[in-house]
């Protein structure tokens, strides 16, 4: 790498290394160790090819994903992963009616799948529309929503505050409105 | 719950994710520069010559390349405390660059003395790397408040000479330097000598400071000091200052001994614009914010026992519990979701923000200094992933207690030494890591306490 590129590596690893860190955090459901290892990842990824690449914080971003993706798939039997101590809970702090809940919720987060957490990062946290979660993974559209509903329905049974989801709206996420539910 | 209603509490709870605490290590280019040549030369020479040249390069110390050091990030094994990464037990006297106090960000202190303003510090040694001299005179309680991309902020006298009558007054800048090599980047003119933590602070994209006036916050430049916008609120009104996630908070009151309410407004961080999110009856008092939510006090009654222990949210949600003080309070602190208290006696109790009921009251473990000292103990702080509360008195006893049953599972003594004269002031407790940096004057000692062992 040219000393040029190196610096400009350097400038941005120093200006967004913890922003992009704090997102790692969150995909790997608050495990610190295991998000500066994927944003190290990312980094190493980027630094190669870095003056080919035309928008920086992007790469990374989708680096960081699809190696949180793939790290499901090659270690499938890790999918789940526990913490022992959740570091800066969600709203752990947090006093009123939604606190419990919020603790819950970010407990059940962490034993989501990598691949859940991802979609369910990029949907509920970015706010992106699954046409564009599904570019971010390179799968397909079909494959977004699945994973997004499986995951809410994994989070439902995790925190049974959330109560169970109702009927109709179980068969609308597949898809289609049968005519026994058509109105 | 409908689907969309559990969609929006995930975004609820993934947007309270306190996440201010997660910074990035400051060598991280070099552990990703470092791990991406061992693999390529991994992937150049076969897997197994180049684990035999690693471990031959950690043998004879050959440079980085055949460093056994790991930039991988390594989780640490069952016992909880793992020393920082470089990190060995150390201890400095420096004089001059510690008596005021320290931060620990990244993996250095940034102190202030009787005769640096601002001094680096090692985390992992304990040497000095650079430090910007008083001016004139360093004598104050403050120490740096803020470090961020690459700036320190801290405060300085704003002038070496005397008045015209004679008399000496510094007077005081806010002052931000550059934190790799310490130069001073600007300062900028405070109206009063508060020095406090919630004279200045940073917000999204600025540094709020209670400048040009005391009724006055305005949003500067942190690479310029240069203002961006100002908030200033009306004679007789006082107000305190919070940040939430990078959002400033002001929290109004009628400058009165009862007032009615108190306001919590919120300041847009691009523009300063204000909106007030709600208002809560009397006088708030603001002890701290944890999480995503400020903290308060406000009393009851009139000796000021019974007391209601209030947290609001960004969003003015708010909840109250009342909350009794027993005895005289040496110190109260607001350290992640508890507020912990030590009474004069030598208890120790952790109040729960949620509910605040109590959860524990344990003997503290150090001396408590007498009401009629200057000095107090250390601020306690809180290792979250260790579950360990600390303490540290004058003398220099250190004490951990588990957060979660008050049960005290370690205990030691640092040699502090004896404080200068005229830095009688309390001892700080850091924690670096899991490593503790123990600061009595200008003397600091960084071990790290063998809990979960």
């Amino acid at each position: 790498m040219e000393a040029s590129s190196h610096d400009e590596f350097r400038e941005f690893v120093e200006m967004r290394s913890t922003a992009l860190l704090r997102l790692a955090v969150l995909l790997t459901g608050g495990d610190r160790y295991a998000a500066e290892d994927l944003l190290q990842i990312a980094l190493m990824k980027a630094y190669g090819r870095w003056a080919r690449i035309e928008q920086h914080e992007a790469y990374v971003r989708q680096v960081m994903y699809r190696q949180q993706v793939n790290r499901w798939r090659l270690r499938r039997h890790h999918a789940e992963t526990t913490v022992p101590v959740l570091p800066d809970a969600a709203g752990d702090a947090a006093a009123g009616p939604d606190s419990d809940l919020r603790i819950a919720l970010w407990a059940a987060l962490g034993r989501l799948s990598n691949r859940q957490r991802a979609v369910v990062v990029l949907r509920y946290f970015e706010d992106l529309p699954e046409s564009e979660v599904a570019a971010l993974l390179g799968c397909p559209v079909g494959t977004v929503r699945s994973t997004a509903h499986r995951s809410l329905a994994k989070l439902r049974k995790l925190v049974p505050e959330l109560g169970p989801e109702r009927p109709t709206e179980r068969i609308q996420s597949l898809g289609y409105t049968p005519k026994e539910v058509q109105r | 719950m409908t689907t969309e209603r559990v969609e929006d509490k995930v975004r609820d709870t993934l947007h309270a994710v306190a996440l201010d605490r997660v910074r990035a290590p400051g060598d991280l280019v070099e552990k990703v520069v470092r791990r991406r040549s061992r693999r390529r030369f991994s992937q150049a020479a076969g897997t197994a010559v180049a684990v035999a040249a690693i471990s031959v390069g950690a043998v004879f110390g050959f440079g980085d390349g055949g460093s056994a050091r790991h930039e991988r990030p390594v989780r640490p094994a069952a016992s909880p405390a793992t020393p920082p990464q470089g990190w060995k037990p150390w201890q400095s006297s420096a004089a001059g660059a510690g008596e005021r106090g320290c931060l620990v960000d990244g993996s250095a202190l940034y102190c202030s003395g009787s005769a640096y303003d601002v001094a680096k510090i090692d985390a992992n040694t304990g040497k000095r790397l650079w430090s910007v001299e008083v001016n004139r005179e360093g004598d104050g309680i403050d120490h740096p408040f803020a470090v961020r991309d690459g700036v320190v902020y801290a405060y300085r006298n704003h002038t070496a000479q005397n008045q015209s009558n004679g008399d000496y007054f510094g007077g005081t800048d806010l002052m931000a330097v550059k934190a790799d090599t310490g130069k001073v980047l600007w300062t900028v003119q405070m109206p009063q000598d508060d020095r406090t933590e919630q004279a200045a602070m940073p917000i999204d994209g600025a540094v709020l400071a209670n400048t040009p006036s005391v009724r006055t916050m305005s949003a500067l430049d942190p690479l310029t000091g240069k203002e961006k916008w100002r908030h200033t609120w009306d004679k007789g009104i006082v107000c305190q200052r919070a940040v939430l996630s990078g959002v400033p908070y002001l929290l109004c009151a009628r400058d009165v001994e009862k007032p009615d309410g108190t306001d919590v407004i919120r300041l847009d961080p691009a523009t300063g614009s204000a909106t007030k999110v709600t208002t809560l009856p009397g006088m708030q008092q603001l002890i701290g914010t944890s999480g995503d939510r400020m903290v308060l006090l406000a009393a009851r009654d009139e000796d000021r026992k019974d007391l209601q222990l209030t947290t609001v949210n960004g969003s003015g949600e708010h909840a109250s519990h009342p909350y009794r003080v027993k005895g005289a309070l040496a110190g109260s602190d607001v350290v992640g979701d508890r507020l912990i208290t030590v009474s004069r006696k030598g208890e120790a109790s952790a109040h729960s923000l949620a509910t605040g009921k109590a959860l524990w009251t344990r003997p503290v473990g150090v001396k408590v200094p007498g009401q009629d000292t200057m000095q107090s103990i250390a601020s306690p702080v809180v290792s979250t992933r260790q579950g360990v509360v600390y303490f540290l008195d004058p003398t220099g006893n250190l004490s951990g207690l588990d957060l979660h049953t008050g049960a005290q599972v370690w205990r030691d003594h640092v040699d502090t030494g004896r404080t200068k004269p005229g830095f009688a002031g309390s001892p700080q407790l850091l924690l670096y890591g899991d490593a503790l940096v123990a600061r009595n004057g200008s003397t600091l000692v960084s071990l790290l306490p063998p809990t979960g062992n």
